[in-house]
């Protein structure tokens, strides 16, 4: 046996001692480079960590990247790092910043918007941004066939219906003039089209040859969309995160971050404890609590964050329909908004977080300072619940969108309460999302509803959607009020003079507040979690709230920090 | 004459039920100590579910917005949740609605099981292929997801729950009855009836559903075990009852939120434990009645 061991070396001896050797090559290969790297190498390591990896919180998957389809906040964060529109509205929501645009002109009739791309604006394979991809975008928004939820809004361009429509191979109302400038023009004098260049714009050399009805199964959608905006796209591990890498050419100038990762997580729970062990710096969309007083405060408390409230843009109401006879006598909703204590309902479902609107039109110039506030008064409801002859048992059935949790649940249970102490009969209806839909937008087989309205950009896109007839028209307001609302609606629609449209606004908001289509509860204000250590550079310190008090005193309307994340850093 | 000769099976005969020296299925239960108990404490909550206005001692819908999320207290034996409910309250409404789940539900599926079933078994021949081959296909579902997407397209309500869990959950009974059946129709008896023109759907009900009585109650009971369990899951994904009632699995949804569940156990302890106590009481009673019709076991 020795002698076998020290003079030969049989088969399985040198396979072992083979695989030895080998594995210690791989390892070596794999090992860090160390002191061999060049400095040039180590001087960028050090630059990516210094600039570092920002990690925002999601509290749900994201359905895809696709912006013709998208309904999610989720995805506009997506669009707007790695897809972004020409511009953005800015953030305080007084006029509107150039993206992949660097300027624009709108003619004195208002009819002619033109564009001029950046002269840099490339896309992230290297390819030239140009007019063309914005025409090829937007033929695809009108096109029925990509299911794109635009179409209507982009109706006002001219000849869009009929490209919509396949009655014109083109739309008439778009023009490529150059390589880098677009014109849009519009049907009628509007001062509106700015709201509807706001959209992602898509690559035209990558997506050019592929028909528009099949285009929402691309892979491009769902595992490697290619953009041009501020961030690249790495990596989507499905339910898990979405990795972002900051695109150094930014015709806007380098990203101060090094990446962005959106973490997809499973619970608001889950995204409190990721905030509290600093393995993510904020809550981007969904991804905490922050209707629950005690989680607010904890961060309030803790001086490792920073809390911020902004003014939220879904607004939380009930919403009658008017074809019911009962609906008919104003008094009778007059009395729904006098019965609900809502800032009562704020103070214990919101922690206080949240301001009460006394009309479905949240947008603060076109606000007047006359409209009746609605105190809570069961008394008065009561009252005009019988001076307009309400039948005491006639019930109400509220629809609703299935409540998950059960806090939302003791919310209406406490809502109902307060109705029916004032004389209401109220009926509290659940239902899956797609029938409350269709109820309430289709075969209109509602009586009232209570839902998180959204607020749209400008009060024309909320009025034109719910209270016309030109829109979806779930209350049948228009027709049961009577009188000229329809026409000043179209008439502000198309104004350019914005003195002159907020005063149609005016007179309008006082019809919807004395002869109600809704009942507004509040705006939920925006509640943000920050890591100290990063650096945002909207947040100033006196945006930063002490305590819960002021948590009701939010910043207005500055809730689109995300859309300058090429701007936050990490201090230090 | 009547064509109505009722020969019973003797329970010997099958291998069920009592032996001659009074050795009875009662007392075979009454030795199992935690059945009798747990059937003690099934009748309590029976109770109180039948009495709970009485039970309750306070409105189980009356929202106290000063007093929400209070800590156990003379005023709330239990708490208030949160739109200041008193617990109590809720969790003796919640038995009713948890209980009535539990029995409505399994009385359906306990009436598709048998009658599909015992057709199956006495039939035999094609009709028993087809029934079968229907049992295996909603057998096959994933029954808590088929449960899920029917609530949620019908709507979150007690009627539509029971009615779905009970539609949905048939298909062991059916096949354990079939199979008992089987071997009935060939039972002398049940040829004697037979050949003295006794009509099939009374042969059925007379001859053969007697002999099935054991196994239908021990089904019975470990159904509504887990009706009850499923109903809870139901009302904690939020898709059970409607506003404002309660059962015990919606308020166990509470217990989702993380400062809920370190900061007030109040909230979901005691439905937790009501759950709990129920369903294990039910399957006690359950092995017991099991037990008590098993021949092998000697008192």
């Amino acid at each position: 046996m020795r002698s076998r061991t020290v003079h030969g070396v049989n088969r399985r001896q040198f396979l072992k001692a083979g695989a030895l050797v080998g594995g210690a090559s791989v390892l070596a290969a794999c090992a860090p480079v160390g002191s061999d790297a060049s400095p040039a190498a180590e001087a960028a390591a050090a630059e990516e960590m210094k600039r570092g990896n920002l990690i925002g919180l999601y509290g749900g998957p994201i359905n895809s990247f696709n912006p013709l389809t998208a309904v999610q906040g989720f995805q506009s964060h997506f669009f707007q790092c790695v897809l972004p529109p020409l511009i953005q509205e800015n953030v305080p929501k007084t006029g509107f910043v150039p993206i992949m645009a660097e300027s624009w002109e709108v003619s004195d009739d208002a009819t002619e918007y033109t564009f001029h791309i950046h002269p840099d604006a490339k896309w992230h394979d290297g390819a030239n941004f140009t007019a063309e991809d914005v025409l090829f975008s937007y033929e695809l928004y009108l096109n029925p066939a990509t299911k794109s939820r635009q179409v209507s809004n982009l109706a006002i361009l001219r000849g869009a219906e009929a490209y919509s429509n396949e009655e014109a191979d083109s739309v008439e109302g778009i023009t490529v003039v150059d390589d880098k400038t677009i014109r849009f023009t519009t049907a009628f004098a509007t001062g509106l089209f700015l709201f509807q260049a706001i959209h992602p714009i898509l690559p035209k050399h990558i997506l050019g040859d592929i028909a528009p009805d099949t285009l929402e199964n691309q892979s491009f959608f769902f595992e490697d969309p290619l953009g041009s905006g501020p961030f690249q796209f790495v990596e989507y591990q499905a339910d898990q995160f979405i990795r972002l890498q900051a695109n150094d050419d930014w015709h806007w100038g380098k990203p101060k971050l090094n990446s962005y990762i959106m973490q997809i997580i499973a619970s608001p729970d889950v995204g409190q404890i990721a905030l509290e062990r600093g393995e993510a710096h904020f809550n981007a969309w969904g991804g905490l609590n922050t209707s629950s007083t005690e989680v607010v405060r904890s961060f309030i408390d803790n001086p490792d964050f920073k809390v911020v409230a902004t003014t939220g843009v879904v607004f939380t109401a009930y919403s009658f329909n008017l074809r019911k006879s009962f609906f008919a006598d104003k008094r009778v909703r007059q009395a729904w908004l006098h019965a609900l204590d809502r800032q009562k309902i704020i103070d214990v479902f919101q922690g206080g977080n949240g301001t009460i609107y006394n009309s479905p039109l949240i947008h603060g110039w076109s606000i007047p300072d006359d409209l009746n506030s609605y105190a809570y008064d069961p008394d008065l409801a009561r009252q005009l619940l019988e001076d307009a002859n309400w039948d005491f048992d006639q019930e109400v059935t509220v629809n609703l969108i299935t409540l998950r949790s059960e806090e939302a649940r003791a919310q209406v249970a406490a809502e109902k309460q307060m109705l029916e102490e004032a004389g209401f009969k109220i009926k509290i209806e659940e239902m899956d999302s797609s029938v409350w839909v269709e109820r309430f937008y289709d075969t209109h087989e509602f009586e009232a509803v209570r839902v998180g309205f959204g607020s749209f950009p400008d009060p024309d896109g909320f009025l034109k959607f719910h209270l016309t007839t030109q829109g979806r028209n779930a209350n049948g307001y228009a027709e049961a009020i009577g009188g000229d609302f329809e026409e000043k609606v179209i008439e502000a629609g198309q104004l350019t003079d914005q003195a002159a449209r907020q005063e149609i606004y005016f007179d309008l908001q006082r019809t919807l507040n004395d002869n109600p289509s809704h009942a507004p509860l509040y705006v939920g204000n925006n509640v943000w979690v920050f890591n100290n250590g990063v650096s945002i550079p909207e947040i100033t310190d006196q945006g930063v709230v002490g305590s819960l008090a002021d948590l009701s005193n939010p910043l207005p309307a500055k809730r689109d920090w995300w859309t300058n994340l090429e701007g936050w850093a990490f201090q230090g | 004459m009547s064509a109505t000769v009722r020969p019973r099976l003797q329970p010997e005969q099958i291998g069920l039920s009592t032996n001659r020296n009074g050795n009875t299925a009662a007392a075979r239960f009454r030795r199992h100590k935690v059945a009798v108990a747990s059937l003690g404490i099934i009748a309590i909550l029976g109770i109180i579910a039948i009495f709970a206005p009485i039970v309750a001692l306070q409105d189980p819908y009356t929202v106290d917005l000063d007093n929400i999320r209070q800590p156990p207290s003379i005023a709330h034996i239990l708490g208030t949740d949160s739109a200041g409910r008193d617990m109590w309250a809720r969790m003796v409404y919640g038995a009713r609605i948890s209980m009535s789940v539990g029995f409505v539900a399994n009385v359906i599926s306990i009436s598709i099981g048998v009658l599909i079933g015992t057709v199956s078994g006495y039939a035999g021949g094609w009709v028993d292929n087809i029934l079968m081959r229907f049992t295996e296909l909603v057998m096959n579902f994933p029954t808590f997801f088929a449960i899920l997407m029917l609530v949620a397209l019908l709507g979150p309500n007690i009627i539509n729950v029971m009615v779905v869990i009970g539609v949905l959950g048939w298909e062991g009974l059916a096949r354990l009855l079939r199979a008992q059946t089987l071997s009935l129709r060939e039972q002398a008896f049940v040829e004697a009836a037979r050949c003295i023109g006794t009509p099939h759907p009374q042969i059925i009900l007379r001859h053969i559903l007697p002999n099935l009585q054991p196994y239908i109650l021990v089904a019975a009971t470990l159904g509504v075990a887990g009706t009850i369990l499923t109903e809870s899951a139901l009302s904690f994904l939020g898709l059970g009852v409607q506003i404002p009632q309660a059962s015990w699995g919606s308020m166990l949804n509470s217990a989702q939120s993380l400062t809920v569940l370190t900061n007030s156990p109040w909230l979901w302890l005691p439905p937790g434990v009501a759950i709990s106590v129920a369903v294990l009481a039910m399957n006690f009673v359950g092995d017991g009645l099991r037990d008590a019709f098993d021949p092998r076991m000697e008192v």
